[in-house]
């Protein structure tokens, strides 16, 4: 077998770093349905808001976080990706070191540590030495709760999966005390 | 032949012929006078739907390329007319003679058709639902006889009954079916057959979730918690940890399944291997 050669190995360096860079990204979302400065104030936008994002074949950050405050508080005031973080960081709802961009694919465990903190869902042991900012340990929590589907928390959602586990969401609440609604399953 | 024999004769052919004539001739029975009951029957009426309450954002069009407007109690709308819901939201809306349908929150459904026929002893609803939740109930004690189908991406549900019945279709959770007092018939796109389940006369509540045969199977795996990862059991796994508990116990040698051999593989079991928890 002849012996490498410095370029050789330099080209396969190279070639190796790509693929390796290109692979640990994560999905970047193409034209968000949300444009800086928007605020879905009108009802009648924020339900088109809700339909359009199932259609999306990926949820970005700042689209989950915006479908986030509207279902928490029935609005969002925030005009930018920066103060929907920042407001959902305030609450707990996302980890003091978060920092992803706001076109990125949502993760099902970011979602998870917002969503945990919305129910009030406090978990087991090891989500409580975490404080529920652990990615991990909030999907499992969620996973046994029934909120979210079988997975881990690096995966993402698509936009039908998205709204499904919202509605999961409120589910929950009906489940743990909240108003009865005409459409409930059947009991 | 004298002229009596001919006479005989020709008698007979002219019987013979008459009698083969009247055996083709069409029965020219004379219609019994048509009396109201088959007479013509007016055609089945279309019906529409009113809406009796509505919770939350609600839309609705009334047509594919029509724009989305705001729904509001009292509104009457025809068959074609398509609802979309926000969360924390739901739309109820009266067919009539007797049928109450409701769509729940972050939902989309179609009223694909509705009709009577001429003496509402029949009710036919045909509704689609992309995604959500619906609910179909039927009031009263009427003498209706109702066949009403909601379809979804992932299941059908048709039902032939008198109360409540409720339809779930929103990924990633599965495709699910509930019935209270009604005979429906469940198929999703994970089963290859359809299910039959709830009953006319039971008023008790059964499920069944997408890919399941029966609402004991849907009971049994929703009451069974899988701590270990799931990604890497397969089917049959799947299946050992959701019956576990049947067997009596959590010995292996209890599983009616296999058992350890108390001696090594040289020797013959001293004892018979244990089956179905004894």
């Amino acid at each position: 077998m002849p012996r490498p050669t410095l370029k050789n190995c330099l080209l396969a360096a190279m070639m190796f770093s790509s693929l390796s860079l290109m692979g640990c990204q994560s999905a970047r979302i193409e034209n968000p349905l949300i444009a800086p400065g928007v605020v879905n104030a009108d009802e009648e936008q924020q339900l088109a808001f809700w339909h359009e994002l199932a259609q999306r074949p990926l949820v970005a950050n700042d689209e989950a976080f915006h479908a986030l405050l509207l279902f928490v508080d029935g609005k969002d005031e925030n005009t930018d990706y920066a103060g929907r973080v920042e407001a959902l960081k305030s609450r707990r709802m996302l980890p003091g070191s978060f920092n992803a961009p706001a076109d990125q694919a949502i993760t099902r465990g970011d979602l998870a540590v917002a969503l945990a903190g919305a129910l009030d869902i406090k978990g087991g042991v090891m989500m409580r030495l975490t404080g529920g900012t652990s990615a991990r340990y909030a999907t499992r929590e969620l996973i046994y709760q029934g909120v979210y589907p079988q997975g881990v928390e690096y995966q993402t959602f698509t936009g039908t999966q998205f709204v499904g586990i919202i509605a999961q969401a409120e589910d929950y609440q009906r489940e743990h005390g909240r108003k009865e609604t005409p459409a409930s399953p059947v009991e | 032949m004298n002229l009596c024999t001919k006479v005989l004769l020709t008698a007979l052919l002219t019987t013979s012929a008459g009698m083969l004539v009247m055996a083709d001739a069409p029965t020219d029975v004379p219609v019994e006078p048509r009396t109201e009951q088959t007479a013509d029957k007016p055609a089945a009426e279309k019906i529409q739907a009113t809406i009796r309450e509505v919770k939350g954002i609600v839309q609705y069009r009334t047509g594919d390329d029509q724009p989305w407007q705001k729904v509001a109690e009292g509104m009457v709308l025809d068959v074609g007319v398509e609802f979309r819901t926000g969360p924390r939201s739901s739309v109820t809306f009266h067919l009539p003679p007797d049928q109450v349908i409701t769509l729940d929150r972050l939902g989309t459904l179609k009223l694909l058709d509705a009709i009577n026929n001429d003496d509402s002893t029949i009710a036919k609803t045909e509704l689609g639902m992309r995604y959500g939740r619906t609910r179909y109930q039927v009031e009263g004690a009427q003498d209706v006889e109702h066949h009403a189908t909601i379809r979804s991406p992932s299941a059908t549900l048709a039902i032939r009954g008198t109360q409540d019945v409720t339809l779930t279709d929103q990924r990633p959770g599965r495709a699910s079916a509930s019935s209270k007092g009604t005979r429906v018939y469940f198929r999703s796109t994970g089963s290859p057959t359809q299910v039959v389940f709830g009953s006319n006369n039971d008023s008790s509540t059964q499920s069944v979730e997408e890919g399941d045969s029966s609402p004991a199977e849907s009971t049994n795996r929703k009451r069974t918690v899988d701590a270990g990862p799931s990604n890497a059991r397969s089917k049959n796994e799947f299946e050992l940890i959701n019956n576990y508990e049947l067997y009596n116990g959590k010995q292996m040698n209890n599983q009616g399944v296999m058992s350890f051999r108390a001696q090594g593989p040289t020797q013959a079991p001293t004892t018979q291997p244990s089956c179905c928890g004894n």
